[in-house]
């Protein structure tokens, strides 16, 4: 079952939210992931981290929650950074045009530590 | 009656023996099921009351006279001699068999059997025990539950024939002819019982112009149909108002994202294009909307892919940006839009069926026609079998060779 | 899929003897043979297989297109033959197997240098003269019975099978093969065996023939068991003194003895 399969979680962290998705997000299990991201407040400067490093499956409606959580990162004028994306899921994301709009890094540890050397830049 | 209380291992009960008279000859014979015992041919040896009661049989009329099978519909003989007596036989025992037995006047009596084979004293079979039960009730219930599934499986029929109705309707009825071209579509529906999300369409513009596209919706179901619904109507009447394919595709985009702004986003992958004719060939004008590259397949044989790289897909983004290209088909080449339906095709545990894939496979099909790009591509479709699990729309134009071959 | 693991061929007996394919009906799977294979065992090699849909065959290979006729099961005997490459085999087809045997032998005669049809029975519903003993409202009920057993089976059926305390080793094979008799492939298999019409397949046949029948047979009556006879050309006839349609379990020493001395006639 792919609800079995499926967990999702929330941590802060001193730059934002990390938000961790594992197993399979599918239509099943996106709406779930779609109200989370909704519910999430967002200050403007700040952090969305999808960490779908221990994702299985992605159909097109785990792709509408990248996209929702972009546009709600947006309206907050706050960043998100996608971490550890499948490659196949990475082809599709490039197929539709999407991969300029994220910031992909490999592991939850250099999303985060780029995001400090950049805020220690900036300061 | 008793009253509760009174029996055995109340402690206050009367002992077995002050049990009204039973013995074991009346216990056979008034048994609450039927006894029956036969010789290994099936001969019958002796009969209870109760079973002869059921039958409404005289026992003189039955034992040494009749055989077992003689008292089973002619479909449950068969079936007693095909499955029970070879089992029984084998194994020495059999229970929870439903037949039916056929009653001196005509009526069935719906039982459940269970025969064990008697050894003698030298361990060889000798007679066979059957245990015949009363089975109208579980009959009854069983009926019930085949007339469930058999309304179960109308149900399921209707259900494909809705999708199938409902499909049709979002998807041309039949192509229009395009003078100097030829012109060929194929759906290929996963499921029977849901409708998929692809869809395409081929139509006149203005005087030698002509607009088509290909797409593919997020999701399936009842809400991508509405939204595949809304995408054909919006497509066609945003042509009409400003042919450009980057506008149509923008005007789209607008469309869909003001519609389902604060819901579930709703989006799609598209190629839309302007098929205008030029001499002896035809000039496309494509702008692509995050879809997967056409392919175009040229007189020589050669293969490659039309990649739009940067267009965005359509209805999710406020602003999406959309990539045109233009492109020229001589006499012998074809174009094939497909959707993701093909190119995500599972090929192993962790491979999928890719664009390259395709490009590849279709490379040196001459004479590349409409027609005959459709017919490889299913071929393909067939050999992926269960690989392909979402719906594949294809449409494909090409211009006939001028020697004529090929048409 | 090969055929040796699709059809679970079982080879077994005197590797050094004459090949005797056996092949089962309709109803159970290889099983019913187990009481003539020590029998035969001794001085010939002894093929067994399941038919697919039936025993420990695999099921995914039953499509409804390629097992709705016979031809399709006398595809795989052939196959089997080829894949094993068996030489002058002696094919013995019991009750539907016999018009499957009948169909193999006649399409690809090389493999074979004799067949044994035992209660075979060409037609099982009645036609004009010819008396097969069967009507379609017979078959229909037949298919009934089938339904109604299935529904009751798969869940009663097992453990009464399975807990057989005097003879354990009989508990697996047995559950395996009715459990693993899906009702869809049954009633489809139920259809093509008692609505198929091979009659005019017999005269075909060009190997030499005994016809194996039983004096009381339910299934197949003994003017079916004549006209078979009749109708293949040269063939032999032997009715044993047995009752019921399977001789190969009710009379497990004359049937292998009935096939044993057709082996080895000239």
């Amino acid at each position: 079952m792919s609800d079995d399969a499926f967990s999702m979680s929330l941590r802060p962290v001193a730059a934002g939210v990390v938000l961790g998705l594992k197993g399979d997000v599918d239509t099943h299990t996106a709406p779930g992931v779609l109200a989370g991201i909704r519910g999430l407040v967002l200050r403007e400067g700040e952090l969305l981290v999808l960490d779908v490093s221990g994702m299985r499956f992605c159909d097109s409606s785990g792709i509408s929650a990248f996209i929702a959580a972009r546009n709600h990162a947006a309206a907050a004028r706050a960043d998100v950074v996608l971490v550890g994306v499948p490659r196949q899921t990475l082809r599709v994301l490039g197929m539709i045009g999407l991969d300029a709009l994220f910031t992909f890094r490999p592991n939850l540890d250099d999303a985060l530590s780029a995001r400090d050397a950049n805020s220690a830049g900036g300061a | 009656m008793r009253a509760a209380g009174e029996w055995p291992g109340g402690g206050t009960g009367p002992p077995f023996s002050a049990l009204p008279e039973e013995n074991v000859e009346d216990l056979y014979d008034n048994a609450p099921c039927g006894y029956l015992s036969t010789s290994l041919d099936g001969t019958i040896a002796k009969i209870n009351a109760t079973l002869l009661r059921w039958l409404g049989y005289e026992r003189d009329a039955l034992v040494g006279r009749r055989s077992f099978s003689d008292l089973l519909t002619v479909g449950g003989r068969i079936y007693y001699e095909t499955h029970f007596a070879p089992l029984l036989q084998m194994q020495g025992e059999l229970g929870g068999v439903a037949l039916e037995l056929k009653t001196a006047d005509g009526t069935r009596l719906p039982v459940l059997l269970t025969s064990a084979v008697k050894t003698g004293a030298d361990g060889r079979p000798h007679s066979i025990r059957t245990m015949v039960f009363d089975a109208h009730d579980r009959r009854a219930y069983e009926q019930e539950l085949l007339r469930a599934r058999e309304e179960a499986e109308l149900e399921r029929d209707r259900v494909q024939r809705l999708a199938r109705t409902l499909q049709q309707t979002l998807l041309p009825p039949a192509l229009p002819e395009v003078p100097g071209m030829e012109v060929a579509a194929y759906y290929h529906p996963a499921s029977l019982d849901q409708v998929g999300g692809d869809f395409y369409d081929l139509f006149p513009l203005s005087g030698n112009t002509w607009g088509f596209f290909l797409g593919d919706v997020s999701g399936k179901g009842e809400n991508a149909a509405v939204v595949t619904s809304l995408i054909r109507y919006t497509l066609r009447g945003a042509a009409v108002y400003d042919p450009d394919p980057a506008s149509v595709l923008a005007h789209l985009n607008t469309v869909l994202y003001q519609a389902h702004q604060g819901e579930y986003p709703r989006f799609c992958t598209v190629i839309y294009g302007n098929l205008r004719l030029d001499g002896a060939g035809a000039v496309m004008t494509v702008a692509g909307g995050g879809h997967t590259p056409a392919l175009v397949l040229r007189a020589d044989g050669t293969s490659s892919l039309l990649h739009l790289r940067g267009g965005q897909l359509v209805g999710a983004l406020e602003e999406a940006r959309f990539v045109v290209d233009e492109i020229r088909l001589e006499p012998g080449d074809a174009i094939l839009l497909y959707t993701d339906g093909l190119t995500e095709a599972r090929t192993g545990a962790d491979r999928w069926y890719s664009e390259e894939d395709l490009r590849d496979d279709l490379s040196g099909l001459v004479p590349a026609t409409a027609a005959v790009v459709i017919d490889a591509v299913n071929r393909l479709l067939e050999s992926l079998g269960d690989g392909v699990e979402d719906d594949t729309a294809l449409l494909a134009m090409s211009v006939p060779s001028q020697d004529g071959a090929g048409t | 899929m090969d055929v040796i693991a699709r059809n679970n061929v079982v080879v077994t007996g005197n590797e050094t003897g004459p090949t005797v394919l056996l092949a089962h009906g309709f109803g159970c799977d290889q099983n019913l043979w187990r009481l003539v294979v020590p029998l035969l065992a001794e001085r010939h090699r002894v093929v067994l297989f399941d038919h697919v849909g039936a025993g420990r065959s695999d099921l995914s290979a039953w499509t409804a297109e390629r097992y709705t006729s016979l031809e399709g099961y006398a595809d795989d005997v052939l196959r089997i033959c080829r894949e094993l490459d068996l030489r002058d085999v002696v094919l013995v087809g019991h009750s539907v197997s016999a018009m499957i045997a009948v169909l193999a032998v006649n399409r690809e005669p090389q493999w074979f240098a004799k067949l044994v049809l035992l209660t075979p029975s060409p037609c099982y519903v009645d036609d004009g003269d010819y008396r097969g003993g069967f009507s379609r409202a017979d078959i229909d009920e037949l298919l009934y019975s089938l339904e109604s057993n299935y529904l009751g089976w798969s869940a009663a059926m097992a453990p009464v099978i399975m807990g057989n305390p005097g003879r354990p080793e009989l508990g697996e094979e047995l559950t395996n093969s009715f459990c693993r008799t899906d009702p869809v492939i049954a009633r489809a298999f139920a259809r093509t065996t008692f609505l198929s019409d091979n009659r005019a397949d017999l005269t075909e046949v060009s190997v030499p023939t005994l016809v194996v029948q039983c004096a009381r047979d339910a299934i197949a009556p003994r003017e079916v068991g004549q006209f078979v006879h009749e109708q293949v050309r040269g063939s032999r006839l032997v009715t044993l003194d047995a009752v019921g349609h399977c001789p190969q379990l009710s009379d497990p020493g004359p049937t292998a003895e009935a096939i044993t001395a057709f082996v080895g006639a000239h």
